[in-house]
C-alpha cells in the first residue's frame, strides 16, 4: 500500500480529473481508509463550492482575488488542529505578558536601588551607623559628655577607650561623671538620683567618710557597670 | 528665676516627663502588632498628651521594675494585634483625641507582581497655643527639619534646643501680653491706648528678665507674687499708674497662660517610636536603621516646632511571582519552537 505521503498529490490532482483510471482506483481505495487524506479531499469539495458563486458572477463586478483569499483563508483556519489555533494565539499574549513583567522587575530594581543607596548615603552622611551609635550623644546639658561623644565621633574613633580611660581610677571616674552630672539640670540627673540615692549624697570637698567610700563601692560601682553596659550596648544597637 | 516662673518653667518640671515607646511589628500578610510601653512611679495612668490605650481591646499589663534600695518603677504595656494595616489605621482614628497630642498612623500594603510594598506612616502633631512668632521667625527650614530629625545632642543641637526654648519663651510672653492688651482695650481708658502698649512691649520683654534678676537678687529662696510682680513691670514698661487698676485682668489673663502651659506640659517628655517592616527597607525619614528595624527618638521641645512624620517602605519579594514569570518566559520560547518544527517543508 502506497504511503499518504505520496498518495496525498493524487487527491488533490483527483478534484481536477487529471488521473488515471488507475490513480484513480488507488486514491478511492486510500481515501476509505485514511481520514487525513479525506479530510483533504472534503475540504476540497468545500473549497470548490464555495467558489462557485463567485465564479458565477463576472469577473468586472467582483473582486475575484480578493473573494478567493478570503474564502481559502477562512477555509484554512477552519482545517487547522486547535493546538495550531492555541499556539498562534497564545504566544503573542505570553510575549507581550513576559516582556511586560520583566520591564516592570527592571523598573522596579532599578527605582529600588536607587531608593536604597540614597538611604545609605544619608545614613553615612548623618554619621549613625549602627556599630558608631552612642547612646550618650542623646544625652543633653551635659556638656563634658557632649564634647566627648563629639570628639570621639568626628575622629570617628571607639569611644570605649576613652571612657575606660576615665574608669582607670573609679573614683575619679564617679567625681568626675558625677560632677558633669550634678552639673545639669537634666532628667538623667533625676533619674539617676532615683536609681542611686546615695550616691547623689556624696560629697568630696572634706574627703570621703567610710560611710562615702562604702557608698562610692556599691552604687558607685553599679553606676560605673550601668554606664559601661549602655556603652556596650551603644556599640552593638543604635538606640 | 522670676522670668522662669512666668513662663511657667516650675510647671513644666513639676509636671513629670514621660518616656513613651512604641514598637510596631508589621507582618508579611499585612498583620501588625503595636506595643506601647512607659515608666511611671505610681502604679496609675499619668495626665498625658499622648493617647494612652487603656480600653479592653488592649492586653494592659503592669508590671514592677525594683530600682533598689526598696524604690519600685511601674512599668504600663498596653498590646495589641491588628488584623490588617486598616484596622491598625481605624485605631487612631478613631482614638478620642486628647487636643494637644493627635497621633496618626498609616500602613499600606501594595501588591506589585514581583514585590509586595509596605508604606508606614506615623505623625504627631502637637497643638501648640503659643504661635505668636513662628517658628520659621527664629530657624531657618533647614534648621527645623535638622532640630526635628537630625537631632543627636550635639553642642550645635543644644544651640538650637536653647533657641526653641527662648522662641517659646518669648511666645509665652507675647500672648500674656496680648490678652493684656484686650483687656485694655475693653476697658477703652484714656491713658492706655494700644499704640501705646504695643510701643511699651518691647520694653516690658526686657524688664521682665532685669527686674526678675533683681528681685531674685533681693529676695532669694521667697515665694513671689507673681501678679503682682507683672503689675508693677507693666506699670513701669507702659508708664502709667493706670496699669494698677487693672490687676484682676492680669491675673485673669496668667491665670489663663497657665491653663494654655499645663495643657501643653502634658506633652513632656520623649517619644520613642520604632517600627520592624517586612523584606527590605527601602527608604525612610528615620537616621537611626538596623536592617529592616527603623527607630526615631523626639522630645516634646521637637514637637513644638511643627508636626513630626515618620516614613518608612520596605518590600517583600513575592517568590511565586518570580518562578510564574521564569515559567511563562520558557513557554513563550517552547511555543516558538514547537511552531518552528511544526512548520511544513
Amino acid at each position: 500500500m502506497k504511503q499518504c505521503k505520496d498518495l496525498e498529490p493524487l487527491v488533490y490532482l483527483s478534484r481536477e480529473g487529471e488521473l488515471t483510471a488507475e490513480e484513480e482506483s488507488l486514491v478511492r481505495e486510500h481515501l476509505r481508509i485514511c481520514p487525513h487524506c479525506s479530510s483533504i479531499r472534503a475540504s476540497l469539495r468545500t473549497m470548490h463550492n464555495e467558489l462557485d458563486p463567485a465564479r458565477s458572477v463576472p469577473p468586472s463586478t467582483v473582486n475575484l482575488a480578493e473573494i478567493t483569499l478570503a474564502r481559502l483563508n477562512g477555509r484554512v483556519r477552519e482545517t487547522r488542529s486547535w493546538f495550531d489555533v492555541l499556539l498562534d494565539s497564545a504566544r503573542p499574549a505570553l510575549a507581550v505578558s513576559v516582556s511586560a513583567l520583566v520591564l516592570l522587575l527592571v523598573v522596579q530594581e532599578t527605582r529600588d536601588a536607587m531608593k536604597t543607596s540614597a538611604l545609605e548615603e544619608r545614613l553615612e552622611d548623618s554619621g549613625s551607623a549602627s556599630r558608631t551609635w552612642n547612646p550618650l550623644w542623646t544625652v543633653s546639658g551635659i556638656p563634658a559628655l557632649q564634647s566627648l561623644a563629639e570628639a570621639q565621633r568626628q575622629d570617628g574613633t571607639d569611644p570605649r577607650p576613652i571612657m575606660a580611660a576615665i574608669g582607670d581610677d573609679q573614683v575619679k571616674a564617679i567625681t568626675s561623671i558625677l560632677s558633669m552630672i550634678v552639673g545639669s539640670s537634666d532628667d538623667l540627673f533625676v533619674r539617676l538620683s532615683r536609681r542611686y540615692p546615695n550616691l547623689a549624697r556624696v560629697t568630696f570637698e572634706d574627703g570621703l567618710t567610710d560611710q562615702e567610700r562604702r557608698i562610692l563601692a556599691t552604687e558607685g560601682q553599679m553606676l560605673l557597670n550601668d554606664l559601661q553596659n549602655m556603652i556596650a550596648q551603644g556599640a552593638s544597637q543604635p538606640w | 528665676m522670676v522670668k522662669y516662673q512666668i513662663v511657667l518653667i516650675l510647671v513644666l518640671a513639676l509636671s513629670g516627663c514621660l518616656e513613651i515607646k512604641t514598637r510596631t511589628t508589621v507582618s508579611e500578610d499585612g498583620s501588625s502588632e503595636r506595643v506601647i510601653t512607659f515608666q511611671h512611679p505610681k502604679k496609675s495612668l499619668p495626665e498625658a498628651a499622648y493617647p494612652i490605650p487603656r480600653d479592653s481591646s488592649w492586653t494592659l499589663e503592669w508590671v514592677e521594675r525594683p530600682l533598689g534600695e526598696g524604690q519600685v518603677q511601674y512599668e504600663y504595656i498596653a498590646r495589641k494585634r491588628f488584623a490588617t494595616p486598616e484596622d491598625l489605621e481605624r485605631e487612631y482614628t478613631s482614638i478620642p483625641d486628647t487636643g494637644v497630642l493627635s497621633v496618626k498612623v498609616s500602613l499600606s500594603k501594595r501588591f506589585r507582581w514581583f514585590y509586595t510594598y509596605f508604606d508606614y506612616r506615623e505623625s504627631y502633631n502637637l497643638r501648640n497655643e503659643f504661635q505668636y512668632i513662628p517658628i520659621t521667625a527664629v530657624l531657618t527650614p533647614e534648621q527645623i527639619r535638622h532640630y526635628q530629625y537630625s537631632y543627636t545632642g550635639t553642642i550645635q543641637d543644644s544651640i538650637l534646643d536653647t533657641k526653641v526654648r527662648d522662641w517659646h519663651e518669648r511666645n509665652t510672653l507675647e500672648d500674656f501680653y496680648h490678652r493684656f492688651v484686650r483687656a485694655m482695650e475693653k476697658k477703652n481708658h484714656p491713658e492706655l491706648s494700644a499704640l501705646n502698649l504695643n510701643r511699651s512691649k518691647e520694653r516690658f520683654f526686657a524688664l521682665v528678665e532685669v527686674r526678675g534678676e533683681e528681685r531674685d537678687k533681693k529676695k532669694k529662696g521667697e515665694e513671689i507674687d507673681i501678679v503682682q510682680f507683672l503689675v508693677d513691670v507693666l506699670e513701669e514698661a507702659v508708664g502709667t499708674k493706670a496699669v494698677r487698676s487693672m490687676k484682676n485682668d492680669i491675673a485673669a489673663a496668667f491665670a489663663e497662660e497657665q491653663e494654655k502651659e499645663q495643657r501643653l506640659n502634658t506633652a513632656n517628655g520623649t517619644y520613642e517610636n520604632s517600627v520592624q517592616l517586612p523584606g527590605m527597607l527601602l527608604e525612610t525619614n528615620s537616621n537611626k536603621v538596623q536592617g529592616n528595624l527603623v527607630a526615631w527618638k523626639v522630645k516634646d521641645d521637637q514637637l513644638k516646632v511643627g508636626e513630626f512624620v515618620m516614613t518608612a517602605q520596605s518590600r517583600v519579594a513575592n517568590t511565586w511571582a518570580f518562578v510564574a514569570t521564569g515559567l511563562a518566559g520558557i513557554t513563550v520560547v517552547a511555543l516558538v519552537l514547537i511552531q518552528a518544527f511544526r512548520r511544513p517543508d
